[in-house]
């Protein structure tokens, strides 16, 4: 018996053998590590599915908020503004048209108002000139253009135009 | 621009006027008040503002206090060169106004009197018009309170109209 397995016979089917199974135990390693990839590739996929899926819902959320939240000042703005026009319009103390409670308001919505404030100005010319002031901060007025309402608004529109606002 | 339909606007705001004589005399602007319109200036605001001093934008005489009150306000017209007088009675050669206050919501109204008896107001932003001292009284303006007169200025836009 020692000498069947010592002989050359032998010593090649043992290292045939060994060489065999080496190789079966690497492609039951190599099958292992495919299997691991796939199943790892297949959660990376769904992965990126939902975070896909997610930054989609992200961008539509800020396209609502990008394209509504004007919409939304600006339709604030117009019927405040409507029934400040309304129920001030014959009032000459600027003083009672300034604490109108729309006025207030409007002055409280801060500086995203500002481009439908001076779009209302354009037009009307209206006295707005006090909430832009406390708005923005800015006094874009010469001091000899006091109490004359076509050079004050012409004045804060410039203002406006120059800040890509009006 | 007039605005649409501005005398049954006005009609409906100042129901007096609707039972008075009334004409509306020019279109609305938002350029100058009644109180600027007594004075014959058809390019100012005159009025007290919260904050004046910083914002500087409306003109009120020097030592008036810049406040909303009535005696401010007949102060403001004393030192263009008005002084008190008895009634609503014709006196040529003087400018006559009539002072409006609404006691409960502090509006003050002028309106200047012109040769035929009636009397012109600018209505706030809106327009010139032509009326009766009673078609002004009501909810918004209340009532006249008092009259206030000076030598007729020469030239006066207002007294010129009729």
């Amino acid at each position: 018996m020692r000498d069947f397995v010592q002989s050359e016979g032998a010593q090649q089917a043992l290292k045939a053998l060994s060489e065999q199974i080496t190789r079966a135990v690497s492609d039951t390693y190599v099958r292992w590590d495919n299997s691991l990839l796939r199943r790892k590739l297949h959660e990376a996929e769904q992965e990126r599915s939902l975070l896909e899926q997610e930054n989609e819902e992200l961008r539509r959320a800020l396209e609502a908020i990008r394209t509504a939240g004007p919409k939304d000042i600006r339709a604030e703005f117009s019927q405040l503004a409507a029934q400040w026009h309304d129920e001030t319009g014959h009032m000459s103390s600027a003083i009672s048209f300034t604490q109108h409670p729309a006025y207030l308001r409007i002055i409280g919505m801060g500086p995203a108002v500002v481009p439908f404030i001076l779009e209302d100005l354009r037009r009307t010319q209206a006295h707005w000139f006090v909430a832009l002031r406390l708005i923005t901060g800015e006094t874009p007025i010469r001091p000899e253009d006091r109490g004359n309402v076509q050079r004050l608004a012409d004045a804060w529109i410039a203002w406006g135009r120059e800040r890509g606002l009006a | 621009m007039r605005r649409p339909a501005a005398e049954d606007d006005l009609k409906r705001r100042f129901p007096r006027l609707a039972s008075t004589r009334f004409a509306v005399t020019s279109d609305d602007t938002p350029a100058y008040n009644c109180l600027a319109w007594v004075l014959g200036d058809q390019a100012s605001w005159i009025s007290p503002t919260l904050f004046d001093e910083d914002l500087g934008l409306y003109p009120w005489p020097e030592g008036v206090p810049r406040e909303n009150t009535v005696n401010a306000w007949i102060l403001a017209l004393e030192s263009y060169g008005f002084t008190h007088c008895e009634d609503a009675s014709l006196e040529p050669g003087r400018d006559k106004v009539a002072v409006y206050w609404n006691e409960t919501t502090q509006e003050i109204h002028f309106a200047l009197q012109l040769a035929s008896g009636l009397w012109t107001s600018k209505v706030g932003r809106w327009e010139d018009i032509n009326h009766e001292l009673d078609g002004l009284t009501g909810d918004r303006y209340g009532k006249v309170i008092g009259f206030l007169s000076r030598p007729a200025a020469t030239g006066n836009e207002t007294s010129a109209k009729e």
